[in-house]
């Protein structure tokens, strides 16, 4: 038996950098079903964009006669031209549903997983403050989120030239940002009611629903004049109502977005340091 | 209070969860060196105690120092010190043994591996298999390993032998001996009489979240009644129940079942005053004492 010694709390970044890799490993699988998932989706787009163009003429045209309101809705204005196209196809809904979804699944399985699993117990009668968790668990969940939003640029900007669909890297760059933001602030709601309450299920439900909420307000919200003023509290629309991939970054929304999701994850570090762990 | 070689000092501590009660009051002291067993039935408010001791719940009013670090505002410091094995032990499934003993050893700033694979070689696990194709007993084991390797001063063990074979079992507690013998001291919970019995030096008996009784099991043993069986050549004689220290007496034909605690002297004159043929003593068992409390509430 080895003499005892006085053990000391671990360094900071060792312990955080450990804690990260580990979920990364956990969440590998998902995460990587998701990007590949994204990429396919995005590889399909371009391929069908040449015939889309070729009779561009006519398809815009027969785009016009649809009604005002839902071209609005799902950014058809200007559908063959190359940020016209990929607004339609990509960032209207399956760039933000996906991100949305690796960022809502990693924070709710950050805290409150661990706690419904049990394995809370083990890792926090380690020397590690629940701060340090914290802070892990979002390093994992944004890189987890950043991850795919990268995999699907690089997807779009290389094959793009291919297919003669013009758009700009920068251009590009930007409605990813500010997707890639959107759906951070969605993983800090769910984080935020996963730490409060330890109920996993309750904070998939609140952030989802909340995404979804938001999408439907700024998608309807042209189309009725009751809904329209309410636009502006969307989420959906602080991100991408400024048409990041044609005007490039929404630096003020950019903020919002970043602050809002900073301030939920603070409030759920402070929530989380209440907690009691499983008083079963 | 401040007595020097206390590592574990409650005070009044307190868990409610709403109205309910987990444990109320519990004052306490584990000195070092010991092997102290916390016992009790389940929903006793045990585990209540271990998890606001490791700052998994925050007590409703009270306090506590472990190794003299205060258990809530110094939780983190003083887990660097433990070793704690959860009564609900979960596991990372999806890992092998290694890894996941590595995991936690890097999360503790580093243990030498030679410390976890010599405790598993022990234990007789292999590491190489992953925790989910592990049986009950098995992952006990990963548990067990991951609360000793790091050679902590205070071990808090929540129903540790729970799924153990009697091998193991055996060999976990010549474990607990070495590891107190080397300067640790363990706080272990359970409410299998007979495991504390084995390893305990002292013993906290809590019922319905309110501590009990405080004794050493020796005393606890002396002060449990033990059962002595006499034969008689007639019908035993009525003045046995009143002999000092019997507890109780049940008849059956010419033998009397005596309940005694303390000196057997006594009754023993008085029955061969009547004829005592013949004698059967059983070894006292704490399990008496326990029941007492259990059924008595204490006193």
């Amino acid at each position: 038996m080895a003499t005892l010694t006085v053990r000391t709390v671990p360094r900071a970044v060792p312990q955080v950098l450990t804690l990260t890799l580990r979920t990364l490993r956990e969440r590998w699988r998902s995460t990587f079903g998701w990007g590949l998932g994204l990429v396919l989706i995005a590889i399909v787009q371009l391929a069908v964009y040449p015939s889309v163009a070729k009779s561009s003429a006519s398809m815009q045209e027969f785009v016009n006669q649809w009604p005002e309101a839902f071209r609005q809705a799902f950014n058809l204005d200007a559908y063959t031209t190359g940020a016209g196209f990929l607004n339609a196809e990509m960032f209207s809904m399956m760039v933000p549903l996906v991100l949305i979804a690796v960022a809502v699944s990693g924070a709710a399985a950050a805290t409150a997983g661990e706690e419904e699993r049990g394995t809370a117990d083990l890792l926090l009668s380690l020397p590690v403050s629940r701060g340090r968790v914290m802070a892990a668990k979002v390093i994992a969940t944004v890189l987890a989120v950043a991850l795919v939003a990268l995999a699907t640029f690089v997807t779009i900007a290389v094959g793009a030239p291919l297919v003669d669909l013009d758009i700009s890297a920068g251009a590009l760059a930007a409605g990813m940002t500010m997707t890639f933001l959107l759906a951070l602030f969605f993983g800090a709601v769910c984080l935020f009611v996963a730490s409060a309450t330890g109920k996993r299920a309750l904070a998939l439900g609140t952030a989802v629903g909340l995404a979804l909420g938001s999408f439907l307000l700024n998608a309807l919200a042209p189309m009725a004049d009751w809904l329209e003023p309410w636009q502006k509290v969307s989420p959906f629309h602080w991100a991408l109502g400024d048409n990041p991939l044609v005007n490039g970054l929404d630096v003020p929304m950019l903020w919002l977005l970043l602050g809002a999701a900073a301030l939920l994850v603070v409030l759920a570090d402070v929530a989380y340091h209440r907690r009691d762990i499983g008083g079963r | 209070m401040a007595s020097r070689d206390a590592v574990l000092q409650l005070q009044g501590l307190t868990k409610f969860y709403g109205n309910q009660r987990g444990i109320e009051d519990l004052t306490l002291e584990v000195d070092r060196g010991e092997v102290f067993g916390f016992l009790g039935p389940n929903g006793a408010g045990k585990t209540t105690t271990i998890r606001m001791v490791l700052g998994l719940l925050r007590p409703t009013r009270g306090s506590g120092r472990a190794l003299g670090l205060d258990i809530v505002d110094d939780s983190t410091r003083l887990r660097a010190q433990l070793g704690y094995l959860p009564g609900d032990l979960a596991l990372y499934d999806r890992m092998q043994s290694r890894d996941l003993l590595e995991f936690l050893a890097r999360m503790r700033g580093g243990v030498p591996r030679q410390r976890y694979e010599a405790l598993a070689e022990r234990m007789q696990l292999d590491l190489g298999r992953r925790v989910k194709d592990l049986s009950r007993g098995n992952r006990q084991k990963v548990g067990v390993i991951q609360a000793f390797m790091h050679a902590p001063q205070l071990l808090v063990l929540d129903e540790p032998t729970s799924g153990l074979d009697p091998l193991v079992q055996q060999e976990f507690q010549h474990l607990v001996r070495e590891t107190v013998d080397s300067g640790a001291t363990v706080f272990l919970s359970s409410h299998v009489l007979a495991e504390v019995e084995l390893m305990a030096d002292r013993v906290g008996i809590v019922v319905d979240g309110r501590l009990a009784v405080v004794d050493s099991v020796d005393q606890l043993r002396e002060r449990a009644a033990r059962r002595i069986e006499l034969d008689f050549p007639a019908a035993p004689p009525a003045e046995l129940a009143g002999a000092p220290g019997v507890q109780k007496v049940e008849v059956r034909a010419n033998t009397a079942s005596c309940w005694v605690a303390g000196p057997a002297g006594p009754l023993l004159k008085l029955s061969v005053d009547h004829g005592l043929i013949d004698v059967h003593t059983h070894d006292p068992d704490l399990e008496d004492a326990f029941l007492g409390y259990v059924s008595g509430g204490g006193r």
